[in-house]
């Protein structure tokens, strides 16, 4: 008898690692097309022309870096290498998650970064800890956040409106009505055309292509399903806690690259655990760092940043949910019940204390205009 | 048969305290943002660990065992603080941009680990050579990564003289929009540490392999010859 042996992913589904990736860049295709049609109604052709050269530039960096690597490095048949590497798919994602004004330097630095770094020094493809278009995007978001192109027409996204100057609370009902009418209320941001990340502006195509890719067994369902209800369920308790309708945690899955993640990075077969227990978990935890990076952090977007963290995590998730599912059904059901519900309640402990520091500054700004107009009286 | 002993640049990179055996890497992840700062952290590990070395060897036989970690310390202390008053006084530019890294030198484990592998069993001439080996180890570790460093993160290199502040030589090859600032970070010193630690590692084992492939092919030659003369 003859045993295989290949680093993870390893599937059982019939399908090899090569359809599965054809397939995965098929949906990419797809939300990049709509990417194209959002930049050419918006902005015009110059932003399409910018869109197509960024994907261009990206896509060949990270193909000769593989070359290079295989024909230097490695010292291997370099053509072959690549087509089994699949670094394309890496950087279609990271181009995917830039802003469309973003210059084309930082991208070919960035796609370096997420090939050698992310990837070929840890092994290659199935070695690799973190996922590597993320790893490459927070290079170019940590270092190269003020390098723009010039001439590309941009306006502001919905995610850093709602940071910039709201801090994630909208609490009065005219004023969140007011600002989601400027994107065609949460219809016109869940259709997509807004300004936003490059791929992550039409989370209706993006659940279409995830649903589609889950039919045919390309993308883990469990995953994607979890990390959005997760998201739905955090900021419902942290806008609950702070009198916000619903609307708000429909905003905080439609806009953000919440959908782009769940959909084409979360589900990397590499970098997410085995087990069932084990993906549930991670996707919880990548939920709850999602919402508290946005609503806590100084930063106005955290797929990214929670898929790394979450990354880092994977050995230990996989330490404490490995084992027979379906065997000790209820420890693995405790587990994830048990992360759920301190999410849940870590989330309402926030809101809270986050409706304390709001009272707070409205007491303090009351007191100074009581201050000053006492002072105008007594004058 | 006679072993081949390494030669001093081999020696460089198959002993080196910083890439093959992990030690002080604290100043180097710290400091090697530019040649100026590597080059003074480098002099100055370089001359404490001589000297610690040397006092080390010297009292070697009077130093109760028991406490000689200890007094392994005190020695080294008292070196880094007289370096650091020196510093403070002729190279106040250098003091400022090395900052606290200087006093850190004092738990820097390669001088430690120097003084108790090699002085406190050795007499002065081998102590003294240990630090010269030690010394240039170091001091090829951390001026290889701020070169890679200060050119991806500043686009060029520059160096000055630490006592007079002129500048002896300032290249500039990127220009400003294209540098990499993460180089010039505490995310780009541990990447550039990592990938220059596995090129070393690398080397390393192939050395080896080389040496095993060596001493089977010698061992093969051998039981021939033995054959033979049966």
């Amino acid at each position: 008898m003859k045993f295989v042996f290949n680093p993870s992913p390893n599937y059982h589904s019939g399908s090899s690692t090569r359809e599965i990736m054809n397939e995965l860049s098929c949906g990419l295709l797809a939300v990049f097309a709509f990417s194209v049609v959002n930049q050419a109604v918006q902005h015009g052709i110059g932003n399409v022309i910018h869109l197509c050269v960024m994907m261009a530039a990206g896509v060949a960096t990270a193909i000769l870096t593989e070359l290079a690597w295989a024909k230097w490095v490695l010292k291997t048949e370099p053509v072959a290498y690549v087509k089994s590497s699949f670094g394309w798919i890496t950087a279609i994602i990271l181009v995917m998650m830039m802003p469309i004004n973003m210059s084309i330097y930082p991208v070919i630095v960035g796609t370096i970064f997420a090939i050698v770094i992310g990837k070929l020094v840890f092994g290659g493809f199935g070695s690799n800890i973190f996922n590597p278009a993320a790893a490459g995007c927070a290079v170019i978001f940590s270092y190269f956040s003020t390098s723009r192109a010039a001439d590309i027409v941009t306006s502001a996204t919905p995610t850093s409106l709602i940071s910039g100057s709201f801090g994630w609370v909208v609490s009065d009902p005219a004023v969140a009505n007011q600002f989601l009418s400027q994107f065609g209320g949460l219809g016109g941001l869940a259709v997509g055309f807004y300004d936003g990340s490059i791929g992550e502006t039409c989370a209706l195509l993006l659940l279409v292509v995830g649903v589609v890719l889950s039919v045919v067994d390309c993308i883990d369902w469990r995953i994607p399903t979890f990390y959005l209800g997760a998201i739905f369920v955090f900021s419902w308790i942290y806008g609950a806690v702070l009198g916000m309708g619903m609307w708000y945690p429909v905003f905080h899955l439609l806009t953000g690259g919440a959908v782009f993640g769940a959909v084409f990075m979360l589900t990397d077969p590499v970098t997410n655990p085995t087990t069932f227990a084990g993906k549930v978990v991670f996707s919880i935890g990548a939920a709850l760092l999602t919402v508290l990076i946005r609503v806590r952090g100084s930063l106005p977007e955290g797929v990214l940043y929670s898929i790394l963290l979450m990354n880092m995590l994977v050995p230990w998730i996989e330490r404490v949910c490995s084992g027979i599912q379906y065997k000790d059904i209820k420890k693995y059901t405790l587990i994830t019940v048990v992360t759920f519900l301190a999410g849940c309640a870590l989330m309402f402990g926030v809101g809270i204390a986050k409706k304390n520091q709001l009272a707070e500054t409205a007491v303090t700004a009351n007191n100074n205009i009581a201050v000053v107009e006492t002072m105008t009286v007594t004058e | 048969m006679e072993e081949k002993k390494p030669s001093f640049l081999q020696s460089l990179i198959l002993e080196n305290p910083v890439f093959s055996l992990y030690l002080g890497i604290c100043s180097i992840l710290g400091v090697s943002t530019s040649l100026d700062n590597a080059v003074g952290m480098a002099a100055l590990v370089f001359l404490v660990l001589l000297f610690s070395n040397i006092v080390v060897s010297l009292i070697r036989k009077i130093t109760p065992g028991e406490i000689r970690i200890p007094v392994y310390i005190v020695i080294i202390a008292t070196l880094v603080s007289v370096a650091e008053m020196f510093i403070k006084a002729y190279m106040p530019s250098l003091y400022a941009s090395m900052g606290s890294f200087i006093s850190l030198v004092v738990v820097n484990c390669i001088i430690l680990g120097r003084a108790e592998a090699c002085a406190s069993k050795n007499d002065v001439l081998t102590s003294i050579k240990d630090a010269c080996v030690m010394g240039a180890g170091y001091f090829v570790a951390i001026f290889t990564i701020s070169v890679i460093r200060q050119f991806l993160s500043t686009g060029g290199w520059s160096f000055a003289n630490p006592l007079t502040l002129k500048t002896i030589f300032d290249i500039k090859i990127i220009p400003e929009q294209f540098t990499i600032g993460l180089f010039g970070k505490p995310v780009g010193a541990f990447v550039t540490f990592g990938l220059l630690a596995a090129l070393f590692a690398g080397y390393k084992q192939n050395h080896e392999a080389k040496l095993a492939q060596a001493a089977k092919e010698a061992k093969a030659a051998a039981a021939a010859a033995a054959k033979e003369a049966k």
